[in-house]
């Protein structure tokens, strides 16, 4: 069993290093049950693992970042005065198209800016904290 | 017995504008051909106007306000990541995934982002963009 324990860990640093000399290694090592399902077992902890090796991702402008849940509820249209939304939007297929004329109105009575059809995503930031206080009882065993 | 004191703290999200922070907006965006002298994405709230960014669209190029930041960008879907650091103050523009212009910000605000048409000085006629995948991230 220890020998089993330490084979995987340095399977498994051997298999982080070298994953695709691993693959061939494995599929010409068949000589022992003990030793198929050590690799395997390795390999399959191995293979999970390199998913969140930084080595291994690709540079992003997302990465470190964490996404917000956003829903319709999100999105504010602003949109010339006197139409209605849908002459100015649509939402269809996952596609937010939004359109305007150049002697379109203002998005508000009064303004004195430019047309516009536009969305504007309210986020979070406001946090609310809740505390809950408890008092959890457990037994000493004797 | 053993009496265990614990607390709890959840953070709910329910709020408008930034103020502070690393803030990303992401999106895929398309313009059609003709669509041009327009603002199809901004950071809005500034300290010396009203706006921290906008990226327009001038006869086919991406602007950065009126700096070209890329070409050739009508008919066809293009990614968009804008990072603002908020207190920095420093945007970032990613196009398709690269880097293509850094700014200063403009000053403390409150901030959000908003994407569609906003006419600008010379202006078509008819303007149009279409949006999809729109993310906000935190970091």
């Amino acid at each position: 069993m220890f020998f089993y324990l330490y084979s995987s860990l340095v399977l498994h640093s051997f298999i982080a290093q070298n994953p695709y000399l691993t693959l061939f290694l494995c599929s010409s090592t068949h000589s022992t049950k003990m030793a198929s399902s050590t690799i395997l077992s390795a390999l399959i902890i191995s293979l999970s693992l390199m998913e969140f090796m930084p080595h291994h991702a690709i540079a992003d402008p997302a990465d470190g970042f964490t996404s917000l849940s956003l829903d319709r509820s999100n999105f504010v249209i602003h949109k010339p005065y006197d139409v209605s939304e849908s002459e100015r939007y649509s939402f269809q297929n996952g596609i937010h198209k939004l359109w305007v004329y150049s002697a379109d109105k203002p998005f508000m009575s009064g303004s004195n800016t430019s047309p516009r059809t536009e969305v504007r995503v309210r986020v979070s930031t406001i946090c609310i904290i809740y505390i809950r206080d408890s008092i959890q009882k457990f037994a000493t065993i004797k | 017995m053993i009496y265990i004191y614990m607390t709890h703290s959840i953070c709910v999200q329910q709020g408008y504008d930034y103020t502070s922070g690393v803030w990303q907006f992401e999106g895929y965006a398309y313009v059609p051909s003709g669509t041009t002298g327009v603002s199809i994405m901004q950071i809005f709230g500034g300290a010396s106007a009203a706006t921290t960014m906008m990226l327009r669209v001038y006869n086919g190029a991406l602007s950065y306000y009126r700096t070209p930041i890329a070409q050739n960008i009508y008919d066809r879907w293009f990614r968009v990541n804008v990072i603002h650091d908020a207190g920095a103050p420093k945007v970032k523009v990613y196009i398709d995934g690269s880097l293509v212009h850094e700014a200063d910000g403009n000053g403390a605000s409150s901030h959000y982002f908003k994407f569609g048409v906003y006419a600008q000085d010379g202006a078509s006629d008819y303007m149009e963009s279409r949006w999809r995948g729109i993310k906000v991230l935190r970091k």
